[in-house]
């Protein structure tokens, strides 16, 4: 006699290891590459609400897609393979969605339509999966999706704001993404597949390339530089900037930290290009590149938040400058890497953000010294960063040492020649914005009582004896 | 291991190190700043250089030190992560 049990409970007799591993891996694969493509279409967009909001959720998407990578690893898919045997469907969808014509479109095609999708999908594996069995990832796809929402939400309301008609003018992209997407039998590929659109309007236009100069928003005026450091040729606009210091330094100190913390753009946009144009490293590099490039965009942000935390008319006063990134353009990725190493590096070895975090405890700035302090930890981060990935890409020897030496000194001789070329451009002036600042900041100072105190202040260049001060 | 003294070679600057006090502790207590960043070893913002002296790295985490064998073999130290071994001047 044989006989066996019956079963103790119904369960979906698809819902087995290799399927959910292979399920999730189709989804890492999008997220991975909607990092990447979040990463390049933030480089491209210059509107600063929304330049912000995409390298937020690029930040996050590394987020989902290393969750979802580390489970599809625990669910007996092959370790050699997770980074290889990418869905060539997956590539290719998310491959049209960073075609969209410009920053609206793409923005429409994302969130309008592939977030929509990846939500589908993550909710339709809810669904299917065992709670119990499979709780990790239930744990993790439920974040995810909270995510995501929230995500769409965010852009939405920004949208409304910024650009109110913008999911409406991009319909017809988002439905031939949408079209797209059932082509492959959606994210999952479970679903029902149609034709592909291969006669839609939209259809059939070249692969994407990420931009090698960026435009800054409209509303402000095109600037080359934001600080006098940045040009030595600017003589008159070092005399302006001395004006405002000699009003007061520590004032002349909080102002040019939010300036510069502001302009740090130019850094996210240098480590987001890198996701793109670096296409085959191993994860972890893409994951602190993004964390990096969010960081950067954060601090941008901190400088944004104070500029118009003092009331001002942030467009009109602050220049927003382009110039450290486009002098960058013709360099290839690892010079460009391997430049902003060197500047993130040289600041902390100065001690300059010790000194800042000092100079403006002293003004009593409580915001300004936060934003510093946490700042200054990231920065630790990021040029831990520097150092791991740039000897991964250039060697972890003698060679690769000297090789990021010549590439950091022929970085800063083409930006030296930049500069020399752009020194009678209009654009490099800097004189009329601080001429404009020192006088706002002169009025808001008449209702100020005088402390009587005096800071040494070394605002680049730091040095042992600022240092002791 | 008792205390030793460190000396600052550019700036004079003198402070003492306690047993099992790494040199960047060590001048935050005595009120001498450095630069520093990380207080991890990852970040190379107190690397410097060990001019005479003893000084190794905690041995407890050296390995994961963002600091290599030829800087190492220069003298060089991460002063967050670097234990005094004798009395000490550092290239600062």
């Amino acid at each position: 006699m044989v006989k066996v049990l019956p079963a103790s409970r119904t369960a979906h007799a698809d819902v087995r290891v290799d399927n959910a591993s292979q399920y999730l891996k189709r989804c890492y694969v999008v997220e991975r590459q909607l990092m990447r493509t979040l990463a390049a279409r933030f480089v491209d967009t210059s509107q600063w609400d929304f330049k912000r909001q995409l390298s937020q959720d690029m930040w996050e998407t590394s987020r989902h897609a290393d969750a979802l990578r580390t489970r599809v690893l625990e669910l007996r898919y092959p370790r050699r393979d997770v980074d290889k045997k990418y869905d060539p469907d997956m590539l290719a969808l998310v491959a049209e969605c960073a075609k969209g014509q410009d920053s609206l479109e793409f923005i429409g095609g994302v969130y309008g339509t592939l977030l929509p999708e990846l939500v589908r999908a993550y909710q339709d594996y809810l669904d299917q999966t065992d709670p119990l069995d499979d709780a990790p990832s239930v744990y993790i796809l439920r974040h995810i999706i909270a995510d995501k929402q929230a995500q769409i939400e965010r852009m939405r309301a920004l949208a409304e704001q910024v650009a109110p008609r913008l999911f409406e003018a991009t319909a017809e992209w988002q439905d031939y993404l949408r079209q797209c997407c059932a082509a492959v039998g959606g994210i999952s590929g479970q679903g029902t597949r149609t034709p592909p659109p291969l006669n839609h309007s939209l259809a059939g236009r070249p692969a994407y390339a990420i931009g090698r100069s960026v435009q800054r928003d409209s509303r402000w005026r095109p600037a080359l530089f934001h600080l006098p450091h940045e040009n030595k040729y600017d003589v008159e606009g070092r005399k302006a900037w001395q004006r405002i210091e000699a009003l007061d330094k520590r004032v002349a100190m909080q102002v040019w930290s939010a300036i510069s913390h502001f302009n740090e753009i130019w850094a996210a946009e240098v480590v987001a290009a890198s996701m793109w144009d670096f296409d085959t490293q191993p994860w972890d590099f893409y994951l602190d590149l993004a964390r990096w490039s969010w960081d950067e965009t954060r601090h941008s942000t901190m400088g944004y938040r104070a500029l118009q935390g003092w009331g001002w008319n942030v467009p009109d006063l602050i220049p927003w400058g382009n110039a450290l990134y486009n002098a960058m353009g013709p360099m290839p990725p690892i010079q460009r890497l391997a430049l902003l190493y060197y500047y993130e590096d040289g600041l902390l070895r100065a001690g300059t953000k010790q000194i800042e975090i000092k100079i403006l405890e002293s003004a009593q700035d409580d915001g300004g010294v936060q934003d510093m302090d946490f700042d200054w930890a990231d920065e630790a981060i990021h040029v831990s960063y520097g150092y791991t990935w740039l000897r991964h890409l250039l060697g972890d020897n003698n060679a690769g040492k000297e090789e990021l030496k010549r590439l950091t000194d022929e970085a800063r001789e083409i930006i030296a020649a930049f500069v020399a070329q752009h020194k009678d451009d209009p654009q490099a002036k800097l004189a009329p914005y601080f001429d404009r600042l020192h006088d706002v900041i002169a009025s808001m100072l008449q209702d100020i009582p005088d402390d009587n105190l005096d800071v040494h202040w070394a605002p680049v260049v730091a040095d042992e004896e600022v240092l002791k001060a | 291991m008792g205390q030793f003294t460190v000396r600052l070679a550019k700036s004079g600057a003198q402070f003492v190190v306690e047993s099992g006090e790494t040199i960047l502790e060590a001048a935050e207590r005595a009120g001498v700043l450095l630069a520093f960043s990380c207080r991890g070893g990852t970040c190379r913002s107190c690397l410097t250089r060990v001019l005479s002296g003893c000084a190794e790295h905690d041995p407890e985490y050296a390995d994961e030190l963002n600091i290599d064998a030829g800087e190492l073999a220069d003298h060089y130290r991460l002063l967050c992560s670097a234990l005094a071994c004798s009395d000490i001047e550092l290239e600062k």
